[in-house]
């Protein structure tokens, strides 16, 4: 089915339109953003059983003005009485902005933002069930999971996620009025198991646009997915140095989400922070590399929608071409500050946070060999597994990803020896020329937040096929 | 708004309910070089709802709980409709019975911090930064936030505080011919002089001219390494995470009261104190979430784990009473000053691109973004390469500095002495 639009969003969409057209009066330009995100969360394991909300979960408002060259924005969860809301705003914008005027702060210099007029309605595709969950069936679903691993020899907890949510915007100003709905579940299985006293933890995850039933898709993997577990208690501390390796998609998407996603954020290019901007057009990767962010373009995921939350519409972006550096990703007001197209990818945390240019689903594209072919050959290195954290340094080309454990191949061969932790550090144009095999099967995950340096954190997914490259592993 | 939802789950027929009531006031202000890109204020109220639902299970007495917030203007339909869901919910996921923190009471009307100055204080700070030749600050974001948080539960519990905030991101870059490199800075405080802001940034125009120069670093197996960063926080929060309760409860932790983190004689040994209070922190909050009263412990002294602190609800299930619940931590200064641990080569890491510690695993390390190797005889600044390393291995020979500093909530020994560390780096 499709997804229902907001009934608190449009009970509100009177009220706010009100709000506009006050502010109207003493601002060149206004919008407002609406936010009503809901859902339920779950989770299960030996020792506790809990269900709140979910955990993204928002109601709230926020209003872009532009006055005098500058933009200013107020958030806000009370709409109550409108007069005194628009007052309330004006007031304390203008009181603060005329302090920063009296500080003899210059303003950067930015365009009035251009609107096309539209007027449109976005549903996603949604899992009938996310309006009518079946929380008991959920939550006896998740404990049979935890309690099938719990018996297994070493492990002390098993804990079990799921959440579903459902997220409904509106975005109106003078040219535009925008809503849209769908809804995606995020499902996650941690296994913690101790020997000898050393504690070890491996997690099972997935999103996708679907019901409860991405819990039922992920138990066929517990097996192996203990079996790794198990065998990083005898695993060794890899020695330092550049190897071969092949990622499984979940590497291969952090790769891509910390190499050329945080790259190409052109809110970077504004303030001269990403070495991309004087690289455009320069091929950068092996004739073989494709990458692409896109919160549209036939992905459904956990980072999909219609619009973004600047009312922007949402395309597919191609970053790389056949290794070469084509395009980044724009806000609104990054690209009329560099004169370029945006490309819908303002996102906020919040409504109470700021917009900034941030990723949605960002994934090599696959191409044709096989993870067999690849292993094979390989004469010594490591295929890399199990994803932790990374960290970005657009300005250097520095990438960082912590890895959960590295299996050993040695003559086109897993040996069956683990090495863990690892940590994949190098320079991104290396790594990326580097890339020389790409498997068949794209797969993305979205059950990770990305955040900008250390704060406002969005839900990104990530992915591609396996990948073979050459990094420095230590 | 809070006093209709109280009424409301007060006939609910529940046996028990919590309600928190957050305010949070914002000033924000954005700037690329020394230029404004934007302002902003945010005005947001929360009112998280708990209820809890006793039911005997097989002779056991278990404990279902649910929350749910609910924003202003919620109809009291919704609220109504929503409480029984919470209902339905609590008594599907039952946990063994615990009790609510009782009978706490302090109240305190809400304070206007005049964030409008506040933000201007902080503003003035940072413009107050002279660009030199080759340093230069290229971006800064700018938060002071208050919170009147109020805490009630149907035990009793009736408590309204006060806190604020402030938060500053800095970009720094430096240029050395045809080469610019950035720094990041990002510190959160509560207070602070005007001039220790400035300074902050100052310092780290230092390391930025120095990391204009910096050369690869070098792969090495068996490095003497300090830790000089302000990740020197989080190295030492992999103590808080081993006893905080929550964590424990989990299985996310082995630790037992009176077991040792450290063995031998050749280290120093780590004490952790909880402190309620810590001048110019962000973090002086004076209750939990569940209305208990912060208050100073040791969670570790001399090397050995003496207390769980933390959440109220699993500390009930350890057995824990009069578990703190404070925010602010100071770690002992070591036995060797800053002058004795440069004496010997090593490598300084002063900052990491982005510092990992996992408590689970006791993983620790980073990319190097900014480090000394001093060789005996020579010091030169280096970057890229990294470090990990396991709590277990380096333990039982740390050393510290006797000079501490604060870092936001925390006090914690300026440098950090670690053995034998492998070095991924170039060959």
């Amino acid at each position: 089915m499709l997804a229902k639009q907001s009934s608190y969003l449009l009970q509100c969409k009177p009220k706010l339109q009100k709000l506009l057209a006050l502010l109207e009066s003493d601002f060149d330009y206004v919008s407002v953003l609406a936010t009503d995100v809901t859902g339920a969360s779950f989770y299960i394991s030996q020792r506790q059983k809990i269900i709140n909300d979910y955990s993204d979960g928002e109601r709230g408002f926020v209003v872009r003005v532009y006055k005098d060259n500058g933009y200013s924005e107020y958030s806000f969860n009370e709409l109550g009485d409108v007069e005194k809301l628009a007052k309330t705003i004006k007031d304390e914008l203008n009181q603060q902005g005329s302090m920063l005027e009296k500080m003899n702060i210059k303003k950067l210099e930015t365009p009035l933002l251009y609107e096309e007029k539209i007027s449109k309605e976005f549903a996603g595709e949604i899992a009938e069930e996310l309006y009518h969950l079946d929380n008991e069936n959920i939550v006896n679903k998740m404990q049979a999971i935890s309690d099938e691993v719990a018996k297994k020899e070493h492990i002390i907890e098993c804990r079990v996620n799921y959440s579903a949510g459902i997220f409904q915007k509106m975005f109106l100003s003078k040219n535009k009025d925008l809503i849209q709905a769908y809804g995606c579940s995020f499902a996650n299985i941690m296994m913690l198991a101790n020997k000898d006293g050393n504690t070890q933890y491996n997690v099972l995850s997935d999103t996708a646009w679907c019901g409860s039933e991405i819990l039922d898709n992920l138990v066929p993997k517990i097996e192996s997915a203990y079996e790794d577990l198990v065998a990083m208690f005898d695993a060794e501390a890899i020695e330092p140095g550049e190897y071969e390796i092949i990622t499984t998609p979940e590497g291969a998407g952090l790769i891509a989400h910390e190499a050329f996603g945080h790259g190409v954020e052109m809110d970077m290019f504004v303030k001269d922070r990403a070495i991309a901007k004087q690289h455009m057009g320069e091929k950068l990767a092996s004739d073989i590399t494709n990458m692409y962010d896109g919160a549209q373009g036939g992905i459904q995921q956990s980072a999909s929608y219609f619009f973004d939350d600047e009312g922007t519409l949402c395309e597919r972006t191609q970053i790389i071409k056949d290794g070469y550096l084509v395009s980044g990703i724009c806000d609104l007001m990054s690209a009329a500050r560099l004169g370029v197209t945006p490309t819908g990818n303002g996102r906020r945390e919040s409504f109470a946070r700021k917009v900034y240019t941030r990723m949605t689903n960002t994934y090599f594209e696959a191409k044709q060999d096989s993870v067999e072919d690849m292993i094979s050959s390989v004469k010594y290195g490591f295929l890399i597994d199990g994803m932790n954290s990374g960290m970005e340094d657009p300005k250097h080309w520095g990438i960082q990803c912590v890895m959960s454990r590295a299996k050993e191949i040695k003559d086109g061969k897993l040996t069956g020896k683990m090495f863990t932790p690892v940590v994949l550090t190098g320079y991104v144009p290396d790594l990326l020329s580097n890339i020389s095999m790409l498997g068949k099967d794209l797969y993305l995950n979205g059950n990770g937040h990305c955040g900008k340096g250390y704060k406002e954190w969005v839900i990104v997914s990530d992915g591609g096929p396996y990948l073979k490259t050459k990094v420095r592993l230590g | 708004m809070f006093n209709q939802l109280i009424e409301l789950v007060k006939q609910a027929n529940v046996d028990d309910w919590k309600l928190v009531e957050t305010i949070t006031k914002s000033h924000q202000a954005y700037f690329v070089k020394q230029e404004l890109d934007q302002h902003r204020i945010s005005d947001v109220v929360e009112r998280n709802l708990t209820i809890y639902l006793d039911k005997e299970v097989e002779g056991k007495k278990m404990r279902g709980s649910a929350s749910h917030s609910f924003f202003p203007d919620t109809p009291v339909e919704e609220i109504k409709e929503e409480i029984e869901k919470m209902k339905y919910n609590a008594s599907i996921a039952l946990n063994p019975y615990y009790e609510l923190v009782k009978d706490e009471k302090h109240n305190e009307d809400k304070k206007d911090y005049q964030l409008i100055e506040v933000l201007k204080t902080v503003v003035s700070a940072i413009q107050n930064v002279k660009n030199t030749e080759t340093e230069k600050i290229n971006s800064y974001e700018i938060f002071v936030n208050e919170y009147f948080i109020h805490i009630v539960n149907s035990q009793g519990v009736d408590v309204s505080f006060n806190s604020m905030d402030e938060e500053i991101e800095v970009i720094i870059n430096s240029i050395d011919g045809d080469k610019e490199i950035e720094l990041y800075h990002r510190v959160s405080f509560a207070n602070q002089p005007l001039q220790e802001i400035t300074q902050g940034i100052l310092d780290v125009f230092k390391y930025a001219k120095d990391r204009t120069k910096a050369v690869g670093t070098k792969k090495a197996l068996n490095q003497r390494v300090l830790l000089t960063s302000l990740d020197n926080a989080q190295f030492f929060r992999y103590f808080l995470m081993k006893t905080r309760t929550s964590v424990v409860y989990s299985r996310g932790s082995q630790v037992k009261i009176g077991d040792k983190a450290q063995s031998g004689d050749n280290c120093d040994r780590i004490s952790v104190e909880l402190k309620a209070e810590l001048p110019y922190s962000s973090k002086n909050l004076p209750y939990s979430n569940d209305g208990a009263k912060a208050k100073d412990s040791f969670i570790v002294k001399d090397g050995e784990y003496v207390a769980y602190w933390g959440d109220h609800i699993p500390a009930y299930y350890l057995g824990v009473k009069d578990a703190s619940c404070a925010n602010n931590y100071v770690v002992s200064g070591g036995s060797k000053t800053l002058e004795q641990l440069h004496q010997d080569p090593y490598l300084e890491i002063i900052q990491f691109s982005s510092f990992i510690m996992n408590p689970l695993t006791g993983t620790f390390g980073g990319e190097i973004r900014l480090a000394y190797y001093f060789d005996g005889n020579n010091k030169i600044a280096v970057t890229g390469g990294s470090i990990t390393c396991n709590f277990a291995d380096v333990l039982n020979d740390i050393r510290m500095s006797k000079e501490t500093r604060q870092i936001d909530n925390c006090i914690v020994p300026v440098t950090i002495e670690i053995q034998n560390v492998a070095v991924a780096g170039e060959e």
